[in-house]
């Protein structure tokens, strides 16, 4: 059989791990990505639609706001009990509707105590102070949206009803203060209430960032593999980490992209808006992560490009579900992209602040579940 | 002294029930161009795919220049190429366009595209889409792309399939002189004259076990069937024998009839490897 070998086996002892990442290899890798893509006219001609779509939307202005807000009612809620105060629960306002009740029966309040209102409805906090003898009322009015015209209603009933009670001795102290800072109960959203134009630039954004992150990203991925040109990569010196960021990295690059354009397009002045972009940011590596996984576990690129449909579809019909059955909800707690729709479209309604932006630690954590999925399989099984 | 590039020691490889490759025992050395043989289903890709990192062996332990496989599978790429049986280019881009990607990959100038294009006579086709091209210039593309970078070891399942006569030819020159210049190539086929004219050793896999391993020469002087048919004429009748040389009994026999015997003819049976492949395995290959 074998002749006698005398084996001198040499290698070099420097350690390569596969999660280190060189910037050529991955300049290359992008390059290659891009390459492709501009093989592939029928991927531009989508995005060109998507932003043709998002261009007729914002100029045929589809749904516009009729005038004002108006708030849909008011809740006073007081600390002590006075004469003015009674009068007042006698003689409510109807249309929209006056309630007046004590601190105490308020049961919605956020974690710090604070009162929670459901969208529509402003809050009426009446605080007594005495000083010198004097008593101060004093009534800071919590409106909602951008403009404290939203009060006038409650402030013309108000006045005319409390007028008889205001003497030297009581001091009626009136502040009108925005509801900023109090977080979004995101869940309390009706539906019926977005469909305006926001409703629109968030659903196109999130079809932009679903075609090029997820179903664009699948398509790429699936027919890596199934061609075997995966696998060749692999073998070459790239990386497994290498190859993967690269594609992270160009199909996040495409979706900003593409993003930029719809809201450019259609609510410019939500660009300059950091949950808005970070929302995006969050919900494209989700929708790679999930792609990676498709692409990863199905053996062709057909099968990949159904399960992707699969997916957008099976999560439409549970956000609609979720609204009709609340076991539903739950699950819906679970998707990211349930706080992605909320939150860009609240993000592009009007300027929202981090503190306001509730969810978006849920949804970071969701969308890292995501990425370590879709690393362990990518490693595990994607090349292979 | 010979140095080893490839060894492998008791390598096992299970898909469940199914054993792919069981015990297997190998070593390649330096520059040798080695066969890899077996029927259908022998274990043969299996093998190759736990060479180059594809596959995690169930058990046994496999070296390849050095590294240990799958463990220091990132540093034993750039080390071996591998030209799989199926291929796998970019079909939008171009052949030369699919050489850049990886020369670029390589960290190896530009100019070796077009050089490796010209080895493989693929240089006119270089600017066309590789969908356009036949199943033998994908195949000698595939090559081109894996032998680009000098590679120390060579894998190849079923190199010169697909090609025609005159690439074949083409390639098999090329591997002889790959080992001349040292790099080790290790390939698997079905075509029995292409292991005779360049392989230096072969090995013969039989549902995932190690039949045999030698040069092709030796493996014919050992297995051959050394038999004379002798036909003689005697009391005017045509006698046919047929003589087994491997006793002096029967070489006695054989000298008897030609020196007393009116012989009509002698001749032996003339065995190639074809037919060594097939004794081992004991069956046809398809």
């Amino acid at each position: 059989m074998d002749p006698p070998i005398q084996l001198v086996l040499t290698a070099p002892n420097e350690a390569i791990s596969p999660m280190m990442v060189r910037l050529p290899m991955l300049q290359v890798l992008i390059g290659r990505e891009l390459k492709r893509l501009q093989k592939n006219p029928s991927a531009l001609l989508m995005l060109g639609l998507l932003s043709a779509i998002a261009l007729l939307m914002a100029t045929s202005k589809p749904v516009q706001e009729a005038g004002p807000p108006k708030a849909k009612g008011f809740w006073i809620y007081y600390d002590k009990e006075t004469p003015w105060l009674a009068h007042l629960k006698e003689h409510p306002l109807n249309d929209p509707p006056v309630h007046v009740l004590s601190q105490d029966q308020i049961q919605n309040v956020d974690a710090r105590g604070r009162p929670v209102f459901a969208p529509g409805h402003c809050g009426i906090a009446v605080k007594h102070q005495v000083k010198d003898g004097q008593e101060t009322a004093v009534i800071v009015a919590q409106f909602f949206g951008k403009s404290p015209d939203i009060l006038y209603p409650f402030w013309n009933w108000f006045w005319p009803e409390v007028a008889k009670f205001q003497t030297p001795e009581l001091n009626i102290l009136p502040f009108n203060v925005p509801m900023a800072g109090r977080a979004l109960s995101l869940e309390e959203t009706p539906l019926s209430e977005l469909v305006k134009t926001e409703l629109v630039g968030t659903l196109l954004l999130l079809i932009v960032m679903f075609f090029t992150c997820c179903h664009l990203q699948v398509s790429f991925t699936s027919q890596d593999r199934e061609r075997g040109t995966l696998t060749a990569l692999v073998l070459s010196p790239a990386r497994l980490s290498e190859i993967m960021l690269s594609k992270y990295i160009f199909h996040l690059t495409l979706s900003l992209l593409g993003c930029v354009a719809v809201i450019a397009i259609m609510q410019p002045a939500s660009l300059l808006s950091p949950v808005l972009w970070i929302v995006v940011v969050l919900t494209s590596i989700g929708l790679m992560s999930v792609g990676t996984c498709i692409a990863t576990l199905t053996k062709t690129q057909a099968a990949a490009a159904l399960l992707a449909l699969c997916y957008m579809l099976a999560g439409s019909l549970l956000f609609y579900l979720s609204t009709k059955f609340s076991g539903f909800m739950l699950i819906r707690r679970a998707a990211f992209e349930n706080y992605s729709f909320l939150l860009l479209y609240h993000a592009l309604k009007g300027p929202l602040s981090l503190g306001q932006a509730s969810g978006l630690v849920t949804m970071s954590g969701l969308v890292a579940v995501w990425i370590g999925l879709a690393r362990t399989t990518f490693y595990r099984y994607g090349w292979r | 002294m010979t140095q080893t590039t490839i060894e492998i020691q008791d390598l096992v490889v299970r898909f469940g029930r199914f054993t792919a490759v069981d015990g297997l025992n190998l070593t390649v050395r330096e520059g040798e161009l080695f066969g890899f043989l077996g029927p259908n289903g022998a274990g043969k890709t299996t093998t190759i795919k736990v060479l180059i990192g594809c596959q995690r062996p169930t058990s046994g332990r496999v070296r390849v220049a050095g590294y240990e496989i799958p463990a220091e599978f990132e540093r034993v790429k750039s080390v071996f190429g591998y030209v799989p049986d199926t291929e796998n280019h970019i079909e939008e881009f171009t052949g030369r366009e699919n050489l850049e990607l990886y020369a670029r990959l390589y960290e190896i100038p530009l100019a070796a595209v077009t050089d490796v294009l010209r080895k493989l006579e693929l240089l006119d086709a270089a600017d066309v889409l590789v969908r356009a091209y036949s199943k033998g210039m994908r195949r000698k593309l595939l090559i081109a792309r894996e032998i680009m970078h000098t590679p120390r070891i060579l894998y190849l399942d079923e190199p010169t399939a697909n090609l025609d006569v005159h690439s074949t030819a083409l390639v098999r020159q090329l591997l002889r002189e790959l080992g001349e210049q040292g790099v080790t190539v290790f390939l698997t086929t079905h075509d029995m004259e292409e292991v005779e004219q360049i392989c230096d050793r072969v090995a013969i896999l039989s549902r995932g076990k190690l039949v045999d391993c030698d040069t092709p020469t030796n493996f014919v002087t050992r297995h051959v069937q050394r038999v004379v048919d002798a036909q003689f004429e005697r009391d005017g009748e045509v006698v046919r024998e047929s003589l087994q040389l491997d006793t002096d009994e029967q070489r006695e026999r054989l000298a008897h009839i030609i020196r007393h015997e009116r012989c009509v003819t002698v001749h032996s049976q003339e065995f190639n490897f074809h037919d060594v492949f097939l004794k081992l395995t004991g069956q046809a290959y398809t």
